[in-house]
């Protein structure tokens, strides 16, 4: 035997726990859109779907909406990406950290901030009508198209803006230091040389990007506001849920897997071309302090443009969670009464059902991650022994669940869950498991690699069996990113809202869903007490995990 | 024979084969000499056992360790990065192959401290890897991989990431601490200098397959291909036919005396000279081809003279 043999038991069991959770269910509901409602097959209702006018309005919006979406987040995160690329200045490191909250943020949290501060009663209109001495509000972009567009791009910026960021900052130099000495103007050089080898990086976030929007769901169900500004994704919900037409459903969802599918093999080759190091390797960018006035007003704006751009929804909401109104268009007043209210039977009962929601919540993100964690680090390990080859293969089996949207798991849950008697709560775990684990293998995999190349052969060298070189050497090596990725895990199941409204009945109570149903009963300031309490949950994770990290572990 | 043996050992690639056929005798230092790309890296994991072969066997220490996993093959090693393991200190690393093969508490120690003596480590037993500069990192990696008493010692590029000097510094401490223990070792580099010095034999290879296997001098001095002979030292080749008549700079008398038994190249022009420190390399022009040569720097440029090499000097390689 091998070494590199050792991870084939690993993989197998992995691929054993994967198959069943996501491409059996994935693959029902590809079953599901040949099959009539009663049960026969026929490619009937797929053919009456692909060819009514409906069918390709709502298709068509997707894309457009998913199109403008993305050029508002590549507009906004470039300036931001050459920022922190290339200059030198106050917050840089406070923009740094706040651009990572939206990767955890949960859309329906995005929503609701979105709802509170640019909302007809939100905070920027209020602020705009006491400023202006105003009788109405003189921002009306709730429940528009470009409210969404808005919210996508909000969401989706720093994805732009760290990805072209990180590889800006690879970049050498000495490129532009050429074409200056060769007489081109910084316009020029830009366009000529800095751009084309930004671009392998632009495509693939901006496709990443695109993807995200196509497959969004809270966002558009909430601000779209009805018919006019339904996508794919609220569509399946809708047919599923609501109209309970499994098969339409399906065909919905299989129209969008050939568009995700399509995204998918187009991002994989851009990012086989990205891979591609600078001869000379080494930064050699200097980071430079603004010096002209002009430029130092520039990034001033921008910084504050992001940071209210990023943190005033949230921080909205937050406020908005202490505040109450006497009468309808009275004055604020300060209160903790949407609190006591959250935890009491005075409530009613949506606002009484907090205490469990949370309990539920928390339960839920708990077991996913304690569950996530084994099964990353088993796919991590085995792939870090193959061939580059072999390696990629497993990336993209892995990545898939990322790609496919969590409503479609969600519904094939549903379909398999009719044949197999299964407990809702059980299949939101399972659900988050999978819908989670490729961001915990991406956070685990570059250690185990490093782990396994750098020091297994060594410890194999001295002796060490496989099961001892991974808990003396690869196991110590790997934990810290291992806890990272279960904190990851915790949080994003925590604000999981898709796949688990889809699996939801009326014993199911999460965090997210009750607050959209407080929001759907227009109890906005409850909704934002517990949407403060769920950002305190997500945050205290963070903190404790950073705590334990930086001092038992290092 | 009680050292390495490699058998006809075949690994194919996609756009590369290697095979290996060879021995390194029982406490030799055999160097792996070769290029980039020359098979040096695959030979090391197919010794090792990472990677597993087509065909051929490999034997060690009398025993057929070809279906082996690694962790048995009792071979110690050495990275051009060290792989110090970062969660232990340099003691913790030193003993873990000890740990491994259940010897007492007291001997470890015992060991550790021999161990740390030899390599001039004494007071670093403590000291996490990351806290060790580039040249103790080297010495902490040779005793992990000599404490549990290695039939092979393999060195995969083990000073090509530190500086010239520390460079020659330390392979000379590596040449001692061989010596002194005696253990077979496979040295492997690019570096020609580096293998000329420390090596009992050399083993030259380049794409894939063995040039030549012999001591220091018999590859410099008598190369077998063309690419021993360029791949080690200045030298001059001269096409004639199907092959090429080779030469050392060494060997090229300005206007011999006697001329007797002698390859004469005349009216061979100087061109260029180098400067080398206490001499100058000469480069002649001579029917199209350049002729290298040393001298004093006497000569100016544009000096039109006879060349002499003696004829057992000259080398005929098969083109």
């Amino acid at each position: 035997m091998h070494a590199r043999r050792t991870g084939i038991p690993a993989l197998c069991f992995g691929m054993v726990m994967l198959i069943p959770l996501f491409y059996l269910p994935v693959g029902a509901v590809l079953l599901q859109a040949f099959r009539t409602p009663e049960g026969t097959w026929s490619a009937g209702e797929l053919f009456s779907r692909l060819s009514s006018a409906y069918t390709w309005r709502i298709a068509r919006f997707t894309v457009t909406q998913a199109f403008f979406s993305t050029l508002g987040s590549v507009l906004i995160g470039l300036p931001g990406a050459y920022l922190i690329s290339h200059r030198e200045f106050r917050g840089k490191n406070l923009l740094r950290s706040v651009s990572t909250i939206p990767f955890v943020l949960p859309p329906i949290l995005v929503v609701l901030g979105f709802v509170i501060f640019y909302g007809n009663q939100g905070f920027l209109n209020r602020a705009l009508m006491n400023l202006f001495s105003l009788q109405r509000p003189p921002l009306r972009i709730m429940y528009s198209f470009f409210a969404i567009v808005l919210a996508h791009s909000f969401y989706n910026f720093p994805i732009i803006l760290r990805s072209v960021g990180t590889r800006w900052e690879s970049l050498s130099n000495h490129y532009e230091q050429a074409a200056y000495s060769l007489g081109a103007k910084p316009l020029r050089v830009f366009f000529t040389v800095t751009l084309p080898r930004l671009m392998p990086a632009l495509i693939s976030s901006s496709s990443l990007v695109f993807l995200f929007c196509f497959t969004s769901f809270a966002v558009i169900l909430v601000l779209g506001g009805g018919p006019r500004f339904t996508t794919l994704e609220v569509e399946i919900y809708r047919q599923a849920r609501t109209s309970l037409d499994m098969s339409s459903a399906s065909v919905f969802a299989l129209i969008s897997l050939v568009f995700t599918f399509t995204l998918l093999l187009f991002y994989n080759r851009l990012s086989r071309t990205s891979v591609s190091r600078e001869p000379g390797g080494r930064s050699t960018s200097v980071f430079r302090p603004c010096s002209s006035p002009l430029s130092r007003a520039a990034v001033f704006l921008y910084i504050c443009f992001a940071l209210l751009f990023l943190l005033a929804p949230l921080v909205s909401v937050m406020l908005r969670s202490f505040q109450a109104q006497t009468h309808r268009a009275g004055d604020v007043v300060w209160t903790l009464q949407w609190y006591t209210q959250l935890f009491s039977r005075t409530g009613g009962s949506l606002m009484g059902a907090a205490a469990s929601a949370v309990l539920q919540s928390l339960t839920i993100a708990l077991v996913t991650s304690a569950a996530a964690a084994p099964l990353a680090l088993l796919f991590s390990y085995g792939t870090a022994r193959m061939s580059y080859r072999g390696s990629s293969v497993m990336e993209v089996i892995l990545m898939l669940p990322m790609m496919v949207s969590s409503i479609i798991l969600g519904l094939g849950y549903v379909l398999t869950a009719r044949t197999v008697r299964a407990n809702p709560h059980m299949l939101i775990v399972l659900a988050h498991m999978v819908i989670t684990l490729p961001f915990i293998y991406r956070i685990t995999v570059p250690a185990a690699r490093e782990a396994y190349r750098s020091y297994a052969p060594a410890a194999y060298s001295l002796g060490a069996k496989p099961l001892r070189t991974f808990l003396d050497i690869e196991l110590p090596l790997i934990k810290k990113s291992l806890l990272t990725g279960a904190v990851f895990v915790f949080a994003l199941s925590m604000g999981e809202f898709n796949a688990a409204l889809i699996l939801s009945d009326a014993s199911i109570q999460t965090i997210p869903i009750l607050m959209y149903r407080l929001i759907g009963a227009y109890n906005f300031f409850g909704a934002c007490a517990l949407g403060t309490i769920l950002m305190i949950c997500c945050a205290a994770a963070f903190y404790l995990f950073d705590r334990s990290s930086s001092g038992g572990l290092a | 024979m009680n050292g390495l043996v490699i058998s006809n050992l075949v690994k194919h690639y996609p756009e590369f084969t290697l095979q290996l056929d060879c021995s390194v005798k029982e406490g030799s230092l055999t160097t792996l000499l070769g290029p980039s790309g020359c098979g040096k890296s695959t030979a090391l994991s197919l010794i090792t056992g990472i990677e597993a072969q087509n065909s051929g066997r490999i034997h060690l220490a009398g025993r057929d360790i070809t279906d082996d996993p690694p962790w048995e093959r009792n071979i110690g090693l050495v990275f051009q990065d060290y792989a110090l393991f970062p969660n232990m200190n340099v003691g913790q690393n030193i003993a873990y192959g000890l740990k491994i093969r259940k010897v007492p508490k007291r001997e470890i120690a015992r060991k550790i401290s021999m161990l740390m003596e030899l390599m001039g480590l004494e007071g670093y037993e403590k000291r996490k890897p990351h806290e060790l500069s580039g040249g103790e990192k080297q010495r902490a990696a040779l005793a992990r991989a000599l404490a549990p008493e290695p039939d092979l010692l393999l060195l995969d590029e083990p000073l090509s990431a530190l500086d010239a000097k520390l460079r020659i510094r330390l392979r000379g401490e590596i040449q001692r601490i061989q010596r002194e223990l005696e253990v077979t070792t496979v040295y492997v580099t690019h570096d020609q200098e580096e293998a000329l010095e420390i090596s009992d034999e050399v083993i030259v290879m380049n794409r894939g397959h063995i040039e030549q296997t012999g001591t220091p001098q018999e590859i410099y001095t008598n190369p077998k291909t063309l690419f021993c002979g360029t791949f080690i030292g200045s030298s001059t080749r001269i096409p004639k036919d199907e092959s090429t008549m080779f030469f050392r700079p060494e060997d090229v008398v300005l206007d011999p005396s006697s001329e007797q038994e002698m390859q004469l190249f005349h009216q061979a022009v100087l061109h260029r000279k180098h400067y080398r420190g206490f001499y100058y390399e000469y480069l002649f022009s001579w029917d199209q081809v350049t002729i290298h040569a040393y001298g004093d720097g006497s000569h100016p440029l544009g000096t039109s003279c006879t060349l002499g090499v003696p004829q057992k000097r000259c080398i005929i390689l098969r083109s």
